[in-house]
């Protein structure tokens, strides 16, 4: 399987929270291609089992994606929008995104030109509900193909740049959702001695429904959400922000500590290279509700570092993608063996 | 609408117009009687008149557009960049570029929203902004990218909504667009179709051309604010996308001559062309430089509306590029009649 442009692929499926029909039958016909046993549920989490023993394993990367929503229709046809996820509004004036109404449209969201803005203007950021998408059509039109509540995706490339370097929507967290594929494609030959449930979970962008109702059909031993973590830029801050070429460890109050200690022994073990993500309270991630699954479940965060998070040029390095996966294919094994 | 789409494909910021140059010159070649380059790079093919070759009638498209400059490749790799023209910074955010010759994609980076604090979220000047070509040095990226390399918005064509065309650069490669087209045919008067370089930074190239060429009178094809989106006050969309070729009464460039901008509506009418005025006076284009030459020639813009000009996402109606070449060849048929009366 070709890695790289099977994560395009995927990339390219609209599936903002709530609407990951498309992405989650396109992922459950990929984690068939290494496994016997897949299934999805009624969420459309997407689960692959492999293995078996006494102790089972629940490593999930998340599929929706941040997104926006049909707001109002206008009388004179454009659309208001309100954001699924946390989008940041300054990346939205001249925009291009797909609206998923009764066909899937093209629009563009509106920025003024400077001609019309005051200097004063120019120096505010133009707030959400002041940022429209226009379609094109007359209102009559418009209103016989979207509705209210319609979804609305980027629609953006994902793009090779220098390097091993990609750029694009949706790799916050197709990307985690390959570095399971890649896991399961090296282990598919392997007689494991651990049960391992990969689950590729829904809803995460909006408070992570999909890993609660995943975690709590599973009762997993131990949950491992596999994410994205901020990568280093000129701009951000050091200690939260880390770099693109290695696979973080998180390390805060909600990560289990035995477990932490076991994936940072493996990696020591394997000589791969890691950062560690220290953080004070939550991870924001699917780990943060696994933890409060029924009697509670111990947790572990392996992280992708990917920068220009919820934009539609998320960046992240092939390679670093590759040693996440590598290092999650080693710690399976390592539980495998001594349990 | 072939012709435009090879014309957006095209590169040309400001003062680095050669790839929409040699598409120009090599169509100009082929359609018109005499074409050159001038001392500044602006294409001018003249296309001889049947009845009243030595009156001449210039028609002027720009190559340019708006874009980027790289200034600095820092040491991680990353760049820094100025625009060329005017761009609002509020559109560069998270967007993508591709820079140089060898058309290197990268990114307008910005921290995630995430790392903000509610205080910081304003609009980022152009100096906090930088490119990220997927590069981990200095080293790695000046083997890609050398300082004084321009960018262009990465924004494909696309049709899209109610005969709309979605694309960079429209501005103005509907108004090349439409002067190839005249190319195409032959007028009782001299067609002087000139291709100027460095309109949106000021005029550079049809001021010198002007000059050169010593029309008798100016016709000046561009793409033009359309602010005919949600939320403006009607009173401020100073065009509407749809609604025919754009007549200017006044820029901040030019007063449009108003005996030649009459002859014109008055064609539009007579077969049935819809056109509209562009009701209001912001910005400025080459017909500022056509009427000050050589002591004064009458001008008069034709234009496409363009709505989200100077961003990555132009937005232009195919009908009104269609009826903008319509209404430019029928003018030009009897310019003559403008001429011996003027």
């Amino acid at each position: 399987m070709n890695f790289k442009a099977e994560l395009k692929n995927l990339c390219a499926l609209s599936g903002p929270a709530g609407y990951e029909q498309a992405v989650s039958e396109k992922v459950e016909a990929l984690f068939s291609e290494f496994c016997q046993e897949v299934w999805h549920d009624s969420f459309h989490n997407v689960y692959a089992r492999m293995g078996g023993g006494k102790m089972r394993l629940m490593i999930c990367a998340h599929m929706d994606e941040v997104g926006m929503m049909v707001r109002t229709i206008e009388d004179d046809g454009f659309l208001g929008i309100t954001k699924v996820g946390g989008i940041d509004p300054r990346v939205l004036p001249a925009h291009e995104v797909v609206v998923h109404g009764r066909e899937e449209l093209f629009g563009v969201i509106g920025a003024k030109p400077p001609h019309v803005t005051t200097p004063a203007e120019r120096e505010k950021m133009i707030p959400l509900d002041e940022l429209y998408v226009d379609l094109g059509l007359p209102a009559e039109r418009v209103r016989q193909l979207v509705q209210v509540g319609d979804v609305i995706s980027y629609r953006a490339p994902v793009i090779d740049l220098a390097g091993d370097a990609l750029a694009g929507r949706t790799l916050d967290d197709r990307a985690g959702v390959m570095i399971l594929l890649e896991t399961m494609a090296a282990l598919k030959d392997t007689a494991l001695g651990v049960e391992v449930v990969f689950v590729a979970t829904v809803g995460e962008e909006v408070g992570s429904l999909g890993a609660a109702v995943a975690a709590f059909d599973q009762r997993p031993d131990l949950g491992i959400a596999i994410d994205v973590t901020h990568g280093d830029t000129p701009d951000a801050p050091a200690g939260e922000s880390f770099p693109m070429d290695k696979p973080n460890i998180g390390l805060g109050p909600i990560c289990h500590t035995g477990w932490v200690e076991r994936l940072r022994r493996v990696a020591k073990e394997q000589d791969m290279d890691y950062s560690l993500d220290v953080f004070g309270g939550e991870s924001w991630t699917d780990g943060d509700e696994i933890q409060l699954t029924a009697e509670g479940i111990p947790v572990a965060l392996l992280s992708l570092p990917l920068r220009y998070m919820h934009t539609s040029v998320e960046l992240i390095r092939m390679n670093t993608l590759k040693k996440c996966a590598r290092l999650l294919t080693q710690f399976i094994l390592s539980v495998s063996e001594e349990g | 609408m072939e012709r435009l789409k090879k014309l957006t494909a095209l590169r040309g910021v400001s003062g680095f117009e050669e790839e929409v140059r040699a598409y120009v010159l090599e169509e100009a070649k082929r359609l018109a009687d005499e074409v050159r380059v001038d001392a500044l790079g602006s294409v001018i093919a003249l296309k001889k008149g049947t009845e009243h070759p030595e009156q001449v009638v210039m028609v002027a498209a720009h190559m340019d557009e708006v874009g980027f400059i790289i200034t600095t490749v820092e040491e991680r790799g990353t760049l820094r960049f100025a625009t060329v023209g005017g761009i609002d910074p509020r559109v560069l955010q998270s967007k993508r570029v591709i820079i140089g010759e060898k058309r290197v994609p990268g990114v307008i980076g910005s921290m995630a929203i995430h790392l903000l604090e509610a205080k910081d979220m304003v609009p980022l000047k152009v100096n906090q902004l930088y490119i990220d070509i997927g590069c981990t040095s200095k080293a790695e990226a000046e083997a890609l990218v050398k300082p004084g390399d321009t960018a262009v918005f990465d924004s494909d064509f696309v049709t899209f909504g109610d005969g709309l065309v979605k694309c960079r650069a429209l501005d103005d490669r509907v108004g090349c667009g439409v002067l190839l087209s005249a190319l195409e045919r032959r007028y009782p008067v001299t067609l002087a179709a000139v291709f100027t370089v460095q309109e949106e930074i000021g005029c550079k190239g049809a001021t010198a051309a002007a000059f050169a060429v010593n029309p008798n009178a100016g016709i000046v094809l561009e793409g033009t604010t359309c602010a005919d989106m949600h939320g403006v006050d009607d009173a401020l969309k100073v065009t509407r996308i749809g609604r025919g070729p754009v007549i200017s009464i006044m820029d901040r460039a030019a007063i449009p001559n108003r005996p030649f901008r009459d002859f014109v509506t008055a064609t539009a009418d007579e077969y049935g062309i819809p056109w509209q005025y562009r009701q209001g006076a912001f910005g400025g284009t080459d017909a500022g430089a056509l009427q000050r030459a050589k002591g004064g020639r009458p001008v008069v813009n034709i234009a496409v509306a363009t709505r989200y000009i100077h961003s990555p996402v132009n937005v232009v109606s195919q009908a009104d590029y269609l009826n903008a070449q319509t209404l430019l060849m029928r003018v030009l048929e009897r310019m003559n009649r403008f001429l011996e009366v003027e």
